[in-house]
């Protein structure tokens, strides 16, 4: 089977091919997607849309990117898209948000299924502390940590510039070395 | 907690990422992505409009345009009904009207 960057687009826009590109493409898009939902079901339902916004939108992919580059770019949009709709649909039920604190309690209890088994409790601790941090830090690092892409990919799939990228991980470290220093602080004196 | 037990449990969180395989969605993926990729395109006309009408942003867009024309119409009415000419109107038709008779009347007519 061929990688997905390495098809020309001419045949790319041949319908057979698609298919390659799903399974090609679909363990890194649900990844990427799961990272920032961090629920499977939905998750899986938001990687369906992915791969049918790519099919829709094949004749509109010009080449400029890598296509791995611009289907990442479009899950996660999608993935941010439906988060915002959710909290919106959330913050609906205002008095129930007040008094029961139910976003952060099932935050706190997303089990990744790609962890190791000796990390889980850890990884439980670092995924409620990446929902603390502003937008581009937590796309920044959940591209850096969990799905293991470079400085440069990671500029190119934010549309920013390396130096951008940098400084993204480094403020989305320093915050999340404060947030694990409170919750730490507050749980274990 | 102190800082030196505090430095080496957050930098474990930090690094509790390292060595996290791929999450992987539950198999026959495409031939659900194929499905839905039918099932839109036998959507047809209606359904792609009704589809389009139903998002939220185009529904409130089409509200407020409503809304919009309406105040637009009812500012710039070159030919506004003011209480004074409904007055007149008013009566006119009373001096045109007819009495009607209810059905008592009808039935019991006086000699």
């Amino acid at each position: 089977m061929n990688h997905p960057d390495s098809i020309p687009l001419s045949v790319i826009l041949e319908p057979l091919v698609f298919s390659d590109i799903v399974t090609g493409c679909q363990d890194m898009v649900y990844n990427a997607v799961l990272g920032i939902i961090q629920n499977e079901t939905e998750a899986e339902d938001i990687t369906q849309d992915v791969f049918v916004q790519v099919y829709e939108g094949l004749d509109e992919f010009r080449n400029e990117s890598k296509l791995s580059t611009w289907i990442y770019r479009i899950a996660i949009s999608k993935a941010l898209d439906f988060e915002k709709k959710k909290k919106r649909q959330k913050n609906g039920g205002f008095l129930k948000k007040i008094f029961s604190g139910a976003a952060e309690e099932e935050a706190v209890s997303f089990n990744h299924p790609g962890i190791l088994l000796d990390k889980k409790d850890d990884a439980r601790i670092l995924f409620a502390a990446m929902n603390k941090l502003p937008e581009k830090q937590r796309i920044a690092f959940m591209l850096h940590k969990l799905e293991g892409l470079n400085y440069q990919e990671i500029a190119d799939v934010m549309h920013l510039s390396l130096m951008a990228v940098e400084s993204l991980q480094v403020r989305a470290k320093n915050r999340l070395k404060e947030l694990l220093k409170t919750y730490y602080t507050t749980h274990f004196k | 907690m102190n800082q030196e037990e505090l430095d080496p449990s957050i930098d474990r969180v930090l690094n509790s990422f390292d060595g996290a395989e791929k999450a992987k969605p539950q198999p026959y993926i495409l031939t659900r992505i194929q499905s839905r990729l039918n099932a839109r395109a036998t959507a047809g006309f209606w359904g792609k409009t009704s589809a389009f009408l139903s998002r939220p942003i185009v529904a409130g867009l089409g509200l407020f345009v409503f809304i919009l024309v309406n105040i637009f119409v009812l500012a710039n009415n070159p030919n506004p009904k003011t209480p004074a000419s409904m007055a007149t109107t008013t009566v006119s038709n009373y001096e045109f009207a007819i009495q009607v008779s209810s059905l008592y009347d009808i039935e019991n007519q006086e000699p």
